[in-house]
Order: structure tokens, then C-alpha cells, then sequence
């Protein structure tokens, strides 16, 4: 019994990192549904550029993440002025062929450049401490990792509701062409959007690189993670990505404790299940 | 046509000018920023989106003058009790007010309102048309297109009818009668 | 094909009976190559011949039933097990364990596709990607296959008594048949009423009853026509191969990026835009020396850039100049009796809504 109570704690923990990758898909699509697949590699870049960062200038990754943040968020917002508003419009076939085809890009350039090889970000003993009630030990970093989820979150929606900033933003997730009227300029919007959204991975490639171990060649499941999560949780709800995230964490997790092997697949069944069964979501809106 | 002053759709061939400087080729929402604001037909609130958020969004310009939230709140009354409510579960007549106001929170130089009354009842479209005649009476430019016109021409100063695109009959709604305008059918200016 | 109203519909123009030449001509050249050219030009031709039946069955998907799957490498990797089981382990005759393997793979597709098809636009996209993951990863779930986080086998004892000469000729006419055959499966649908009514409706995402099921139930046979040849070609590229691992056979980049990149970048929802994708394709290939990663960035980069674009592709770019359709699809009509002055077409472009024939 104990086990299966460890069992969920450690999806809950895992969901916060799920959490993570999803709150920047979920903003992007939320505002122009917009649909990254180059979302989990670009992670993964986030990840490589704070090693390279922290190697070049001699310092700890704590240190490399908020220039990375910076530049990302800057990458972002250029990104998608000059390239995914291209592809904008009725027919989706552009922004996917686009986002795709750079992911590729980004994961076979990163395998080019840093090789095969698995890295890790060297971020201090903090990856080794960890708190335990009674049988039940819970690691500092993936309790910091939560923690982060839900404070981003937080500081997403309150920005959304309360800041002039916020409401431009959501009414050009509501009907653009309006917005436009009201003197809001949806192209600034949705490249904030992306700016906002690349910073976020900047955030979760850094955990991702310290809590387990990267390679090039996980994003895409990065990107299946994130998804489901914003999927599972329902679209247009940032907190709903919260429990998203955890769901699919503590599916793994349990799944994995059942059987061993399973996480990944019941991971997917349940998210199809969510797919099938509540198309809207746990939290989503009914359409 | 109101669409294509504010951008929306664009135009091929003529001169849009408005306060004696051109509009054309500059995107809609630097026309909004410059004073041009638009109640399209349909009355499109951001429908996720509070009363209250609604009016906000309106004053994303920054432009100053006499309408801010109490101004618009003291025109459209009813507006008052809703505030804190989804627009988008708002009846047809109290979305057409959030829009309007919405509009007018930019404080606009000239207020472009398309199809006021379509598909609201009569006596909704008359306090609507009420508010409008207010809104002018302070000084604003507001240019009403109207198929429906026996309420538009009571609160009228000056009825422009359109023919296939051309300037049919312009008078005083007074000097008019209504067999010749209807004779010259089409749209209405308040000034 | 002749109306009574007063119209006249014809396919061909003069450009589409050369196309169609040059087209029956290659295929024939195609064909002598194992009597005329060296063992590893064959090799090479096998691959792209592969490609190129893979990158039809994707433009029959996404270019013209608008269904934007990231998940045809579940179709390759089911494949790769099912030719494993059948051809290896029950020694089924070859011909006999092919077909087996893609009906199995096809009826696998349906209830995928019954899933997938509730989805729209980037959703359809990464769930499809899903489902595959599923796929590759219940088959490393399966006792019977041989369960295991790592797995490789051989498929060899279908060729037992074959010389590797043979083996590789076998293989050759294999491609060629699938590749040349995507194509001519592609220009049936198309001229079929399934094209019409498909090129008529892509844009229609929310067609309303009886028009909406119809069209559902069309992208539905699109969708199994295409799991159905695209698993014929993962089978043929495994027994090829002659060994499967999971990774490789259900690989993302090699069975879907690198056929969306043909496609893309030589003209999505055109005929020869493949063709012309797989020439590109095999020009990289040959530029860089079998740098993997380099093919990949470099086609990927250019597919971006299409896409961001003109997402009609090298075809596209040509079309600019005068209409390029070598392959007899489009419906030109003329009035019967009047100076036919420009004629009316329904030129196929991805996507869009195209008025029908009156």
C-alpha cells in the first residue's frame, strides 16, 4: 500500500514537470491556437544552451538560466514575428508543416553539434537532498520543480486577468479581428505569446537537465508530454494544465508500479481515454 | 465600406481620408490608435471576457478625453448591474451597449457604428439610439450605416443615402421625405 | 466524358499526354536497371523508389483529404513486426506474408483513424504522433514478438535459396512496383468521384450532415488505402534490411519526416511534387555523403521554408511560369459552341475549396 501512496506522490512530482513543458503550449495555443511541434525541442535546446552558457562563462547553471530566460524569450518573440505568423490563418497545414520541420531542424542541429552523447546540468548537492516522512522520501529538487509549476502558473493568471497586458491578451485569444479594433495589435500579441513561451522552456529544459539526464533525441516525447498534458487538463485553462501535468505523472508512475514498462504506454491510453471521453478536458470549457 | 475605414478589408482602387489625412495602407489597429473606432455588425464582444474587461480593452489606445468607465456607465445604465458578467451570456441589446461603449472608451474621433438595430427589438434600439444622439451631442463624429432607418432618421442630422456605392440623396432627415429616400434607399449619418 | 449541358470535359491536355510519356517512359527505363546499371545505383534507386510510394501515400493523406498525420511510421513499424511474424517465424511463402502483414496493418489503421479523426488541424497532427507511440510501444509490450526494451531480429528465411544478386533485383522491382504504384494509386483516387468529392470538401472541416458523414467515410478509405501501401512498403524495406529494431521501424524522422520534406518541398497536393521531392531528396543525399544529420537539417530547413512561403513547393514555382500538371487529373471544361477563351479548371490546390464541374 505504502508503495502505491509513493507511487502518486512521485507522478504528482513528475506532473510538476510535465506542468512545465505544457504551460507554454498551453499559452500558445490558447491565444492563437497555435500548435508548436517543435515545442519539446526546443526544450531540449533550452537545456544544451544553459550548459553551454554556464561552461562558457565559468558559471553555475543557476546563474546561466535567467540569461537564458532573456534569450529566450527574445527568440521567441522574433521567431514568431518573422516566421510563425507566416503560417497563420483558417488552414493549419503551414504552421504545422513549419513547426515540425523545425524541430527536426533544431534536434539533428543539437545532435550535430553536441553529439549523441547524455548530459546533465551540474546544478549542486540540492539534487541529492530529500525529505522523508516515514517510509515516503520525496526529493527537494522535483518538490522545487512542483513548486515552480505552480508559481508560474499563478503569476500567468494573474497576469492574464489583472494587467492591461493580460486582457489585450485574451481578447485576442477571443476574437482577433475585434481586438484589432480595439487598437491591439494581435501580431505584438502573439509574439509576446511566443516570447513568453520559449522562456517557460527555458525554465523547463533547465529542470529537465537536472533532474534526469538529455539527449537531442528526446523531444519529441518532451512535446507528446506537454501536449497531453495541456489536452488531459483541458485547452484554454492554465490551471487545468496543472492537473493535466499531474495526471499523466501519476499515470506513469502508478502504471509503472503495477507493471514495470508501462509508464509511457499508459500514460498515452490515458490521455486518449480523456480524448475520447471528455473531449473538453478535465478543466476545459464546454464548447 | 465601414469595414474597409477601419482596414478590415482593403480597397482597390479611391482614397479613404478621414480628418483630412489618409488612412490607406495602415493596418487596423493603427487606425484604431488613431481615433477611428468601429462597432461592427454582429456586435462582437469578446464573449470569455467581463463586462468590465470588455470596456477595459476598449482603452487599450491610452487615449484621453471626456469617456472613461463612469462616463460610459452613466450612458448605458443598464450595463451597470452586469459588469462582472461574461459579456458572451448578455442579450443581444446589452451586447450591442458593451460593444459601443467598448468603442467609446477609445475615445474616438469619428465612431463608426454598422447595423445598430439589426435583430434587436424596436424599443431596445430606441434607448440605443438614444445614448448614440449623446454621444454626438458631445462632439464626437459618429456615422451610422442603418437599413432599418425609421428610428436612425429621428435622431439623424444628416442622412447620406448610398446607391450601388454612390451618394444617391444627402439632406437634413427633415428636409427628406420618406418616398424619396426611399426611392434612394441606404444608410445614415448622425452628425 | 461528355455533358448534355452544353460543356465539355476533357482531362487531357497536351502538356498532361507528354507528362504521362515521359512518365510510362521512365517507368520502363526503371525497369531494365538491374540488367544495365551497377549494383549500388540499384540500391540507391531501391530507397528512393520506396520513398517516393511513401511520400504519395502522405500527399494522398495530408495534401488532398486534408489529413495532416505525424503517424505513418506506425504503418512501417507494425509492418516490420508483422513480416517478422509471418515470414520469419511462421515461414509464411513471401508473397503470402506480405499481403497478410499490410491487411493486418490495415485493419490495425481503422480504429486509429476512428480516433484520430475526432481530432482537427495541430490536434489531428500530434495525435496521430500518439497513437504511433502507442503502437511502437505495445509492441515492445508483446511476449509474442518477442518483448523486450531493446529488439532486433532478422528476417532472412524468405530469401533462403536466393543468391544476393537475385535478392537485391527482388527488391528493386518490389520498390519500383510501390513506388510508381503509389503514384498510379494516387492519380485513380484523384480521378475517381472519392478525388472529387475530396478536393471539393477540404476546406469544409464542419460539412453538415449527410455531405459530413459522406466525407468522413472518404478520408476514411483514403486513410486505410494509405496504411494499407505504406505498410506493403515497410514490409519490403524490412525484409530489405533484413533485420528490425523497434527504434528504426517506428523512427519518426525516417518514416515521416524525411517523406513530409519529399512532399513539402517538391509541391504538397500535387502528383509530381513528390516526384521532383524525391529527385531533391537524393540530390542532398548524394551531396553529402550519407550525412544523416545534415539531410535532415538541410531538407528540413528547406521544407520550412516552403512551407513558410509557397506551400505548393518546387511545383508551385513552376506553376508560376505556365500551369505544370503532367499527369492527367484536373477536369477542364469548355462551353460547347462558344469561343473558348481561358478555360475553366479545377486545378487541385491543397486545401482549398475547388468549384465542382458544372
Amino acid at each position: 500500500m505504502i508503495d502505491y501512496v509513493n507511487a502518486v506522490l512521485q507522478g504528482i512530482l513528475l506532473g510538476g514537470l510535465y506542468a512545465l513543458f505544457a504551460t507554454g503550449l498551453s499559452l500558445a495555443f490558447g491565444v492563437m491556437r497555435f500548435v508548436n511541434l517543435a515545442h519539446g525541442d526546443l526544450a531540449v535546446l533550452g537545456a544544451y544552451l544553459i550548459l553551454s552558457t554556464s561552461t562558457l562563462l565559468g558559471v553555475s547553471p543557476w546563474l546561466a538560466l535567467p540569461i537564458v530566460i532573456v534569450g529566450g524569450a527574445g527568440l521567441g518573440f522574433v521567431t514568431q514575428a518573422g516566421l510563425f505568423n507566416r503560417t497563420l490563418g483558417d488552414n493549419p497545414m503551414p504552421s504545422i508543416l513549419v513547426t515540425f520541420g523545425l524541430g527536426v531542424v533544431i534536434q539533428n542541429g543539437l545532435l550535430e553539434h553536441y553529439s549523441a552523447t547524455q548530459q546533465r546540468l551540474d546544478i549542486g548537492s540540492i539534487v541529492t537532498k530529500s525529505v522523508s516522512f516515514g517510509k515516503i522520501s520525496l526529493g527537494v529538487l522535483p518538490l522545487v520543480i512542483l513548486a515552480t509549476a505552480i508559481v508560474l502558473l499563478a503569476v500567468l493568471e494573474v497576469a492574464l486577468r489583472t494587467t492591461r497586458f493580460g486582457r489585450a491578451f485574451r481578447a485576442t485569444a477571443d476574437d482577433a479581428r475585434t481586438a484589432q479594433l480595439s487598437g491591439i495589435d494581435d501580431r505584438v500579441m502573439y509574439a509576446s505569446a511566443m516570447g513568453i513561451s520559449f522562456a517557460t522552456l527555458a525554465i523547463a529544459g533547465f529542470f529537465l537537465g537536472s533532474r534526469t539526464t538529455f539527449a537531442p533525441a528526446v523531444g519529441p516525447a518532451l512535446l507528446l508530454f506537454g501536449f497531453e498534458a495541456v489536452v488531459i487538463g483541458g485547452i484554454g485553462s492554465l490551471w487545468g494544465t496543472l492537473l493535466g501535468g499531474v495526471v499523466l505523472g501519476v499515470s506513469q508512475t502508478l502504471a509503472n508500479q503495477i507493471s514495470i514498462g508501462w509508464d509511457l504506454l499508459a500514460g498515452h491510453l490515458v490521455f486518449l481515454a480523456i480524448l475520447l471521453f471528455r473531449p473538453n478536458g478535465l478543466l476545459g470549457a464546454k464548447q | 465600406m465601414l469595414r474597409a475605414i477601419v482596414g478590415h478589408v482593403d480597397v482597390s482602387a479611391g482614397e479613404i481620408e478621414v480628418g483630412g489625412s489618409s488612412v490607406l495602407g495602415r493596418r487596423t489597429f493603427k487606425r484604431a490608435r488613431s481615433g477611428i473606432a468601429l462597432v461592427p455588425e454582429g456586435r462582437n464582444v469578446f464573449g470569455s471576457l467581463t463586462v468590465l474587461d470588455n470596456l477595459r480593452v476598449g482603452a487599450h489606445t491610452r487615449r484621453t478625453g471626456r469617456w472613461d468607465l463612469d462616463a460610459i456607465l452613466e450612458t448605458f445604465p443598464l450595463l451597470r448591474e452586469h459588469l462582472h458578467r461574461p459579456a458572451g451570456v448578455l442579450s443581444g441589446g446589452q451586447k450591442q451597449a458593451v460593444a459601443i461603449g467598448r468603442a467609446l472608451m477609445s475615445n474616438p474621433d469619428l465612431l463608426l457604428l454598422d447595423e445598430v438595430s439589426l435583430g434587436l427589438a424596436p424599443i431596445v434600439v430606441r434607448d440605443l439610439y438614444r445614448s448614440i444622439r449623446s454621444v454626438a451631442d458631445t462632439g464626437t463624429t459618429v456615422l451610422v450605416v442603418e437599413q432599418d432607418i425609421t428610428q436612425a432618421l429621428e435622431f439623424a442630422d444628416t442622412v447620406h443615402c448610398l446607391l450601388e456605392g454612390c451618394i444617391a440623396l444627402s439632406g437634413r432627415p427633415d428636409e427628406l421625405t420618406l418616398d424619396e429616400i426611399r426611392a434612394a434607399y441606404f444608410g445614415t449619418v448622425v452628425r | 466524358m461528355t455533358n448534355p449541358t452544353g460543356f465539355h470535359v476533357r482531362r487531357s491536355t497536351a502538356t498532361t499526354r507528354a507528362g504521362f510519356g515521359v512518365f510510362a517512359l521512365a517507368a520502363l527505363a526503371l525497369a531494365t536497371v538491374p540488367f544495365t546499371a551497377s549494383g549500388s545505383t540499384e540500391t540507391t534507386l531501391t530507397e528512393l523508389l520506396f520513398y517516393l510510394g511513401l511520400a504519395q501515400m502522405w500527399n494522398l493523406v495530408a495534401g488532398y483529404a486534408g489529413l495532416l498525420s505525424i503517424g505513418q511510421q506506425a504503418w512501417v513499424g507494425l509492418a516490420a513486426y508483422a513480416i517478422y511474424f509471418t515470414a520469419e517465424k511462421h515461414d509464411l511463402p513471401l508473397i503470402v506474408a506480405v499481403a497478410l502483414s499490410a491487411v493486418v496493418v490495415t485493419v490495425l489503421s481503422y480504429p486509429a483513424g476512428l480516433v484520430a479523426f475526432r481530432l482537427r488541424g495541430g490536434y489531428f497532427a500530434v495525435g496521430t504522433w500518439v497513437i504511433a507511440e502507442i503502437f511502437r510501444l505495445g509492441t515492445l509490450r508483446i511476449d509474442a514478438l518477442g518483448a523486450g526494451d531493446i529488439q532486433s531480429f532478422t528476417v532472412g528465411r524468405a530469401f533462403s535459396g536466393l543468391g544476393v544478386a537475385s535478392r537485391h533485383h527482388l527488391m528493386y522491382w518490389a520498390a519500383l512496383v510501390l513506388g510508381i504504384g503509389g503514384t498510379l494509386i494516387l492519380l485513380g483516387v484523384l480521378r475517381s468521384r472519392i478525388g472529387l468529392a475530396l478536393m471539393a470538401s477540404a476546406d469544409e472541416e464542419g460539412a453538415a450532415g449527410s455531405l459530413g458523414v459522406e466525407v468522413r467515410r472518404l478520408r476514411m478509405v483514403v486513410w486505410l488505402v494509405a496504411a494499407f501501401w505504406t505498410a506493403l512498403i515497410g514490409a519490403f524495406v524490412h525484409l530489405n534490411a533484413g533485420t528490425v529494431t523497434n527504434a528504426n521501424a517506428f523512427s519518426v524522422l525516417d518514416w515521416t519526416a524525411i517523406v513530409i520534406f519529399i512532399v513539402v518541398v517538391g509541391g504538397v497536393g500535387s502528383i509530381s511534387g513528390p516526384i521532383i521531392g524525391t529527385a531533391i531528396f537524393w540530390t542532398i543525399t548524394q551531396l553529402l555523403e550519407n550525412q544523416t544529420t545534415w539531410r535532415f537539417i538541410i531538407l528540413g530547413l528547406l521544407a520550412v521554408v516552403v512551407a513558410a512561403t509557397d506551400p505548393r513547393g518546387v511545383v508551385g514555382l513552376i506553376s508560376r511560369r505556365r500551369r505544370f500538371e503532367p499527369f492527367p487529373v484536373e477536369r477542364i471544361v469548355t462551353a460547347v459552341g462558344t469561343v473558348p477563351n481561358e478555360p475553366v479548371t479545377n486545378e487541385p490546390v491543397p486545401n482549398q475549396p475547388v468549384p465542382n464541374q458544372p
